[in-house]
């Protein structure tokens, strides 16, 4: 006796095969036009399909655009290299505001497959208070995360110049290493405030004085920059911009002697920017009538137009559309970034396109495991001669979280570096005490504070604290 | 040696006056170990030293996922060929506190100690002087080492031998190793011993240099005139494998007091019996075992007896229950007094091979067995080869005969009965079919008795829960090696107060030789690992495959 036919039947088998990611689909397909509900299941799967049929056989309007292998690569083939996490993070306190209190950075270097315990890791993590920062826009819903950007962006350049860590070849950062865009155009913070997080993260230990830090900054926007107000806000040396720091700290990463392979690798996020610059265009050229059956007659709408109607209409992502289009271990060919350079008006017009090409970041989509949602990884354009190798690592490194799918250096790096609660409930009841006799003992607080510092500081958990 | 206190953690969460936990260094403790804190009531009150012993030791690597963990298992690789972080490890203990040191006494801790007090190692020399207390020198039992350290595991003689020790382990474990080290250990300070060994674990001890001309091993017949008759009866039963009916049974005890008991009649009978029939009857042809062949050849002159119509001329002499008995009958409790007489000269046959096996001279018990006790000397009764009722018998026998003695003054000196197997001589009550055990009775006599008038024990057991309860509850001291069956774990944590969930939770860990020592002959629990004795043990495991690959 045959197998009833179902609707379920018209889905493909690769689709079938991800019950995660099917039931994204089919959750999405709730919230559309009844038109449009019952069929959209299988529309998207079609669209998958047909994105990879065409990007496999180059027969788009993006011909250069590939689906990638991973080489196969065995643990023991790894041995003996030397990789360095990187996770900034921010710590919350529930009282009064959401905004975070504390941030911090860990750096976790390990060397692949070395039996030597005490030679094979090395922990490093500092914790910021962000009320210790002076300057910077503080009102601004994005000043924790300039401030957690700057630290991680200090870190790694730590790496880079740090003898301790003269070994390492790959530093993979958690989350997007692409700092320097427009989007952070009006952000600045104080050199005082870099020589506070320098010397408080112990950085003068790689051999560099926070005030040498901010010389060489100074340094090379006189040798290599034509206008010092992209560097310094109104030309102040004391008022040091967000995107023109990072600049300077991602250009001595990639061109440290050490030939550092710097990547970030991105979770799953609801980013449309492959969605928009690739997808729909070679959609429109190759299935415009599965495009049609979401966002209706597409014959006189712009691809931008259709990209944000798409996006609107059927919540497809970066990460959903990628899950439709590769295969376990592949990956899309690195596309590059450009247009976050765009943003900048008036006095920074001409600063976007210096950043582009100062150090060009570069991102493709890595699926790991059949289930598992792909994830964006960030690479140095100029060092797409390593791509390659760079996403074999990656994807070794994630399949020992076959759930999560991500590189567990950066899942290590992250527990390491974590706030832990205890933290957090001491400078809660540091924040409540505060704002309680504020007008009585100041004296007192503040020493409670110093002392809460010195802790965080210097020893942290017993376990995890850093080494001497 | 560790000769300098080493700081190896600090107290975190909640402590209470019975227990603490703490936050360790990687690597610097084990379980059981002796740990110590500095405590101080006030700043103007002395510091004083808090002792604890480690109960609980967990390790956690809270920096690698589970997932890793499998996901790493089933590539079949190893951790550490990946980069998952192997260096970070949480090591949290719990200390069950001992109490606080004052001049040498340990008094009870009243306050919690502080927490993030430093909990440290204090040095070999101060944990032997802990576990010692103002133990003579005169009393100190030698047994072993501390497990992992270098630190002298050290028993009270005093009250390893007065107020009874029980040992228990499943086989392999190392009971008789850790008893042989103890006896040795008594007999190097002369102490009186008499061994019931069932298995010939200890006749290796005549043979070893140290105590050849101290150790004297005994094969004992067993005398069943000492034996109430009815207590014969049911031995007779279970030795034929015959149930005896209402009818045969007087016939067996009319005839078996006959033969044992009327010397004048008997004589009288036998004269008779010559002149009438012309024949031989065997009469304790062989001391004490060959009773029951008396018996046998009694009744088979009354057989011929009858068959020739002679009842009358005996009338005067047996009983009237015999003659005017049913042959049948008396040919069936015949068959079972041949039955009886064979396995018991199997078994005589048996421990006789055992002597041979030590080139020993088999020697049956002095008729005065207070001989058995003199300074300096260990006497072993093999039992090996005799059943388990016919070695209960033995040991009742013996011990009743030596309880009395004590009692009466005739035995001076204090001495130690070792047990083995102790719990085929005082059953549980779940473990008795039938009839009671006949040693039961005296080995509870003995338990609660028995020091009174110096007389300690060790029981030794590998079941210790088909131990009989109140001959174990009497045992003040307890050595626990290896034991996996459950049901003895729990009997161990019933019976043993000073046995908590951690120790017991141990037990099916320990590795041979290891042994959780506990009760009045060690200040504080401790394992230990017990030192080798110098005797050899008949049983020791032998490599059997290449036993029969070596033979011709």
């Amino acid at each position: 006796m045959g197998v009833r036919e179902t609707s379920d039947s018209k889905i493909s088998t690769r689709t079938l095969g991800q019950p995660d990611i099917l039931k994204l689909i089919a959750s999405t397909s709730l919230l559309l036009g009844e038109e449009l509900r019952n069929e959209f299941v299988q529309i998207t799967d079609l669209i998958g399909s047909s994105l990879r049929d065409s990007i496999l056989k180059g027969n788009n309007v993006h011909p250069d655009i590939k689906i990638n292998m991973v080489s196969p690569l065995s643990w023991s083939s790894l041995r003996g290299e030397v990789v360095c996490f990187i996770d900034g993070g921010v710590g919350e306190v529930d009282i009064l505001t959401k905004r975070p209190l504390i941030l911090r950075s860990g750096i976790f270097k390990i060397i692949t497959g070395e039996r030597d315990l005490e030679a094979r890791e090395d922990f490093l993590t500092f914790p910021i208070f962000v009320g210790d920062i002076k300057k910077g826009l503080k009102t601004s819903n994005d000043f924790s995360n300039i401030l957690r950007i700057i630290i991680e962006c200090l870190s790694a350049y730590r790496v880079s110049i740090d003898p301790r860590y003269k070994d390492v070849e790959y530093l993979l950062v958690h989350g997007p290493i692409l700092y320097h865009m427009s989007a952070y155009s009006g952000h600045f913070v104080g050199a005082e405030d870099i020589i506070n997080i320098w010397d408080t993260s112990g950085g003068q230990d790689s051999g560099l004085t926070a005030h040498q830090l901010l010389e060489n900054y100074s340094k090379f926007v006189g040798e290599n920059r034509d206008n010092p107000e992209w560097y310094y806000m109104n030309g102040d040396p004391e008022l040091i911009r967000m995107p023109g720091f990072t600049e300077y700290l991602m250009h001595e990463i990639v061109n440290a002697p050490n030939g550092l392979k710097l990547t970030g690798v991105v979770e799953r996020g609801p980013q449309t920017e492959y969605l928009r610059d690739y997808i729909v265009p070679i959609l429109r050229d190759v299935a415009p009538d599965l495009l049609e059956q979401i966002v209706g007659d597409i014959s006189r709408m712009s691809t931008s137009a259709i990209s944000e109607k798409l996006i609107q209409t059927s919540n497809y992502n970066d990460a959903l559309i990628h899950s439709l289009t590769l295969e376990p271990k592949e990956y899309t060919s690195p596309v590059a970034t450009e247009q976050r350079y765009s943003g900048f008006k008036n006095d920074l017009t001409g600063f976007g396109t210096v950043l582009a090409s100062s150090v060009p970041i570069s991102y493709s989509f890595l699926k790991v495991r059949n289930n598992s949602i792909p994830v964006r990884v960030e690479t140095i354009t100029t060092q797409n001669d390593y791509h390659e190798e760079i996403m074999s690592r990656v994807y070794m490194y994630s399949t020992l979280l076959p759930q999560y799918a991500f590189p567990i250096g950066l899942d290590i790096v992250d527990k390491y570096a974590k706030v832990p609660d205890w933290m957090m409930h001491t400078l809660k009841m540091l924040v409540t005490i505060k704002m309680g006799e504020q007008a009585d003992d100041v004296e007192k607080i503040e020493g409670l504070r110093k002392m809460l510092s010195q802790i965080l500081i210097s020893k942290r958990d017993f376990y995890y604290r850093p080494d001497a | 040696m560790m000769s300098e206190r080493t700081h190896i953690g600090s107290i975190i969460g909640l402590s209470t006056p019975y227990e603490f936990t703490f936050a360790v260094k990687p690597g610097t403790i084990h379980l059981h170990d002796f740990v110590a804190i500095d405590v101080q009531d006030s700043s103007s009150e002395p510091v004083k030293r808090c002792w604890a012993k480690v109960v609980k030791i967990e390790r956690f690597n809270p920096l690698l996922p589970r997932e890793a963990g499998h996901e790493i298992a089933s590539m079949g690789i190893e951790a550490i060929e990946t980069v998952v972080s192997l260096s970070r490890e949480f090591v949290t203990a719990q200390g069950q506190i001992l109490g606080i040191e004052e001049e040498k006494n340990i008094t009870p801790l009243t306050y919690p100690v502080k927490p993030a007090s430093s909990v440290y190692l204090p040095p070999d020399e101060e944990v032997q002087n802990l576990l010692l207390g103002d133990v003579k020198e005169h009393r100190k039992l030698k047994v072993g080492t501390l497990r992992g350290r270098k630190i002298e595991a050290v028993l009270d003689a005093h009250y390893l031998v007065s107020r009874h020790l029980a040992i228990f382990a499943m086989t392999g474990a190392g009971k008789s190793w850790t008893c042989r080290k103890i006896l040795e250990e008594l007999m190097d300070k002369n102490y009186p011993i008499i061994i019931f060994d069932p298995h010939g674990d200890y006749a290796g001890m005549v043979n070893t240099t140290e105590y050849a001309d101290r150790v004297q091993i005994f094969f004992p017949i067993i005398h069943f005139e000492i034996w109430d008759v009815e207590e014969l009866t049911v031995l007779l039963a279970n030795m034929s494998g015959e149930e005896i009916t209402e009818a045969q049974e007087p016939i067996f005890i009319d005839a078996y007091n006959f033969v044992v008991q009327n010397e004048t009649d008997c004589d009288e009978f036998y004269a008779r019996y010559s002149r009438d029939i012309g024949g031989t009857i065997y009469r304790k042809s062989k001391a004490g075992f060959y009773n029951i062949w008396s018996v046998y050849w009694f009744l088979d002159s009354i057989i011929k007896i009858k068959n020739e119509n002679m009842d009358s001329n005996y009338s005067d002499l047996v009983d009237d229950s015999i003659l005017s008995a049913n042959k049948r009958s008396i040919q069936a409790i015949m068959r079972k007094c041949k039955k009886m007489g064979a396995s018991l000269q199997r078994m005589q046959g048996i421990n006789d091979n055992v002597a041979q096996q030590y080139g020993i001279t088999p020697q049956t018990l002095p008729e005065d067995l207070s001989t058995l006790v003199q300074k300096g000397k260990t006497n072993i009764i093999s039992l090996s080869g005799y059943s388990d009722l016919i070695q209960s018998a033995i040991l009742t026998q013996i011990l009743q005969r030596l309880l009395q003695e004590k009692i009466e003054g005739k035995i001076k000196l204090p001495f130690l009965s070792v047990i083995e197997e102790a719990h085929n001589f005082a059953p549980s009550p779940s473990e008795i079919v039938g009839e009671s055990s006949a040693s039961l009775g005296i080995l509870k006599t003995v338990a609660t008795e028995g020091r009174k008038f110096g007389m300690g024990l060790i029981l030794i057991s590998q079941r210790p829960s088909r131990l009989h309860p109140t001959v174990s509850s009497q045992c003040n001291s307890f050595i626990v090696l290896r034991i996996v069956n459950p049901a003895d774990q729990k009997y161990i944590r019933d019976i043993i107060e000073t046995m908590g969930e951690h120790d017991v939770e141990l037990l099916p860990e320990l590795a041979i030789g290891e042994a959780l020592i506990t009760g009045q002959i060690t200040r504080f629990p401790i394992l230990a690992k017990i030192d080798p004795p110098k005797s050899k043990g008949v049983r020791e495991e032998r490599d059997l495959i290449q036993m029969v690959n070596e033979s011709e």
